[in-house]
C-alpha cells in the first residue's frame, strides 16, 4: 500500500514542479504583454472620458 | 524562541543577500507608487478598470495565493504530516479546476458586474444583508490575516539568523509599513502590477530552491528517511496517524472549493477580469497554482523534517519524544533548514522572492478588506452616499487600522493549532455562511433575506473551532476543525433552505415575477436579470 502512495506522490511532485516551471515562463512572457495592454487600456479609457467630460484629475 | 537560544544555528545569508533583498524592496515599492498615476475613479482603484487579461490574471492569482504565509503554513504541514500532506494539494487543485471548468459562482458574479460579494447581497437580497455579510466577511478575513505578519517575519528573521523578539518586532513593523505605502496609494492597479513583478521573482526562487533541495537530499533518500521517521503514516493520508484522515480530507476538498469561488480575494480576480471567458481560463489555469502553492512548501517542510532528523541537537528540539513541538517553533524549522542548505546569493534571491510573495498577499488582503468595509458597510450607511475621494480616503484609513491590528494580534495571539488549521477555521467563520448565501442567491429563486441571515449567523459559530476559544468555553472538540466545519456548513445550508421556505420574501410572490413565470434565473431586478443573461 505504501508503494502506491509513494508512486502517486512522486508522480504528482514531478508533474506539479514541471508544469509550474513551464507555466512560470508562459506567464512571465504573456503577463508582461498584458501589463502593457492594461496600462494602455486604462490610458485610453481616461482619454475618452476626458474628451467627453472635460479634464479630470486624480481623486486623491 | 527560547528553545533555540542555546543551539548553534548557522545561516548562509550574507552581505550580497542583503543587497538583493534591499534592491527588490526599493523596486517593488517604487512600482506601486508609480502605478498611482493610473487611478482616476473607484473602478480603477478596486477592480483595475476591469482590464485584466488572462496571463496577468493567472500571475496575480498565483502570486496572491502563494504568499509567504502559505509557504510557512504549508511547510509546517509538510513537516508535521510529511508526504501525506500532498493529498491536500491534490484536492485543492481538483477543486480549483472544477470552479474554472464550470464557472460555478464566479461566472455569474462577473456577469452581474459587482465589485465585491456583499454588493451582490444587496442586489439579490437587501442592504442589511450586504452590511451583515460585509461585516462578517471583513471580520473573518482580518482575523484570518492576523497571523500573516508574524509567520512571514518568522521566516525572514530565521533565515537571516535573527532569533530575538525585538528583531522580530522590528521586522514586522518595517514590512507592514512598506506594504501599506504602496497598497494605499496604488489600489488594485498597483496590486495587479506588483503581483506580476513578484510572480517573476518568486517563481524563479521556488523552482530553483526545489531543484537544489532535491539535489542536496536526493528524492529516494527523502522518501526513505520519512519512512524511517513516520512509517506508512508519512505517506497514506487516509490513516488518522498521518494527522489527516478521511473526514479531514473531505473538509480540505470543501475548503479548496470554497476558497476558489467564495473567498473575496479570489473572487476579486473574477470581478476584475475582462470577461467571463477570462474568468474561466484564469481559474482553470490558476488550479495549477492551487496545486503548486501547497506542493512546493510541503516538500520544503519534508526536507526540513529530514534535515532536523539528521541533526541530534535540532531533533531534540523539533521532534520531542511523545508529542509535537509547539506550533510557533515548528514554523521555524523550514527557514532554518533552508538557511543552512542554500548557498549565499540564492538565499538572498529566495528571501526577496518570499518577501515578494508576502507583500503580494498583504497588498491584496489590505486592499480587499478595506474595499469591502468601505463599499459594503460604511458607504451604504452614509446618508446621500460617499464621493469617490471620500471612499478612497476611507479605504486608506481602514488599511492603516488593519495594519496596526496585524502588528498587535501577531504578537499577542497564542497559536495553539497548526497555522493552516488556524487559517481554515478563521476563514470558515465567513465562508461557511457565505457559501449557503451565494449558492442560494445565485441558483435558487426562493432564497430569502431570512435564509441569508440564518446562514450567516450559523457560519459565525465556526469561531468555536479555535483552541483558545474552546479553552474559554471550557470545551475540547476532537480533530483540527473538520468536524465543526462540515457540521456548520450543513447547518448553514439547512438554515438557508428552512428559513427561506418559512419566511419568503414578499416581492417574490408577486405575479409576473420570474418565479411565477417559471424562470430559473435569480430574481435580481430587471437590470440585473438582463445583465446576468446577456453575459
Amino acid at each position: 500500500m505504501t508503494d502506491f502512495w509513494v508512486t502517486l506522490w512522486t508522480i504528482l511532485w514531478f508533474f506539479g514542479l514541471g508544469i509550474f516551471s513551464v507555466l512560470s515562463v508562459l506567464v512571465t512572457v504573456g503577463g508582461g504583454r498584458d501589463v502593457v495592454a492594461m496600462l494602455a487600456a486604462l490610458r485610453q479609457r481616461h482619454l475618452a472620458a476626458q474628451a467627453e467630460n472635460g479634464p479630470a484629475g486624480p481623486p486623491a | 524562541m527560547d528553545a533555540l537560544a542555546n543551539l548553534q544555528i548557522t545561516t548562509n545569508f550574507g552581505t550580497k543577500d542583503w543587497i538583493i533583498v534591499a534592491a527588490f524592496f526599493v523596486a517593488a515599492t517604487g512600482a506601486g507608487i508609480w502605478a498611482m498615476r493610473f487611478i482616476r475613479d473607484m473602478e480603477d482603484y478596486v477592480v483595475a478598470g476591469r482590464s485584466v487579461r488572462t496571463y496577468l490574471g493567472v500571475a496575480s492569482i498565483i502570486a496572491t495565493e502563494l504568499g509567504l504565509v502559505t509557504v510557512m503554513y504549508s511547510a509546517q504541514k509538510g513537516f508535521a504530516c510529511a508526504f501525506a500532506a500532498f493529498a491536500i494539494a491534490a484536492l485543492a487543485a481538483l477543486a480549483g479546476l472544477i470552479v474554472g471548468l464550470t464557472g460555478f459562482i464566479v461566472v455569474p458574479l462577473r456577469r452581474l458586474g459587482v465589485m465585491t460579494i456583499p454588493e451582490f447581497y444587496e442586489r439579490r437580497f437587501n442592504r442589511n444583508v450586504r452590511i451583515l455579510g460585509g461585516l462578517i466577511l471583513a471580520a473573518s478575513g482580518i482575523l484570518n490575516m492576523g497571523m500573516f505578519l508574524k509567520a512571514d517575519c518568522l521566516f525572514v528573521t530565521s533565515v537571516v539568523g535573527m532569533l530575538s523578539d525585538l528583531e522580530l518586532k522590528i521586522a514586522m513593523t518595517v514590512v507592514m509599513l512598506s506594504v501599506l505605502l504602496y497598497t494605499a496609494v496604488g489600489g488594485m492597479i498597483a496590486v495587479v502590477f506588483t503581483d506580476y513583478l513578484q510572480f517573476v521573482v518568486m517563481s524563479l526562487g521556488l523552482v530553483v530552491t526545489s531543484i537544489l533541495l532535491m539535489i542536496h537530499f536526493g528524492w529516494g533518500d527523502v522518501v526513505n528517511t520519512v519512512y524511517q521517521i513516520k512509517g506508512d503514516a508519512g505517506f497514506n493520508p487516509l490513516l488518522s496517524e498521518s494527522g489527516l484522515g478521511p473526514s479531514y480530507l473531505v473538509w480540505m476538498l470543501f475548503l479548496g472549493f470554497i476558497s476558489s469561488c467564495v473567498w473575496q480575494t479570489s473572487v476579486m480576480r473574477a470581478t476584475s477580469a475582462e470577461d467571463t471567458r477570462v474568468v474561466r481560463r484564469t481559474f482553470a489555469w490558476g488550479s495549477v497554482g492551487f496545486l503548486i502553492r501547497f506542493l512546493i512548501p510541503y516538500f520544503w517542510g519534508i526536507c526540513a523534517l529530514v534535515f532536523v532528523y539528521q541533526s541530534p541537537q535540532l531533533r531534540a528540539v523539533f521532534l520531542p519524544e511523545g508529542g509535537e513541538a509547539p506550533s510557533s517553533l515548528q514554523l521555524r524549522a523550514m527557514p532554518i533548514a533552508l538557511a543552512s542548505i542554500l548557498p549565499g546569493g540564492l538565499i538572498g534571491l529566495l528571501t526577496a522572492g518570499m518577501l515578494a510573495a508576502a507583500m503580494s498577499t498583504y497588498n491584496t488582503y489590505l486592499h480587499t478588506w478595506s474595499a469591502v468595509l468601505t463599499q459594503d458597510v460604511i458607504a451604504p450607511l452614509v446618508p446621500g452616499g460617499m464621493s469617490t475621494r471620500a471612499r478612497i480616503t476611507c479605504a486608506r484609513i481602514i488599511q492603516t487600522l488593519i495594519a496596526i491590528f496585524l502588528l498587535v494580534w501577531g504578537l499577542w495571539y497564542p497559536l495553539a493549532e497548526h497555522l493552516w488549521d488556524y487559517m481554515a477555521i478563521t476563514g470558515a467563520i465567513y465562508f461557511v455562511g457565505a457559501f449557503a448565501v451565494l449558492v442560494g442567491g445565485l441558483y435558487w429563486r426562493r432564497a430569502s433575506v431570512a435564509g441569508a441571515y440564518g446562514a450567516f449567523i450559523c457560519g459565525f459559530l465556526m469561531v468555536i473551532g479555535l483552541k483558545p476559544v474552546q479553552e474559554v468555553l471550557g470545551i475540547k472538540l476532537p480533530g483540527r476543525g473538520e468536524f465543526e466545519g462540515l457540521a456548520i456548513t450543513v447547518l448553514a445550508l439547512v438554515a438557508m433552505i428552512v428559513l427561506s421556505l418559512l419566511l419568503p420574501d414578499k416581492r417574490k410572490m408577486e405575479p409576473g415575477t420570474p418565479e411565477s413565470a417559471g424562470e430559473d434565473a435569480p430574481r435580481l431586478g430587471p437590470g440585473l436579470d438582463a445583465a446576468s443573461r446577456a453575459g
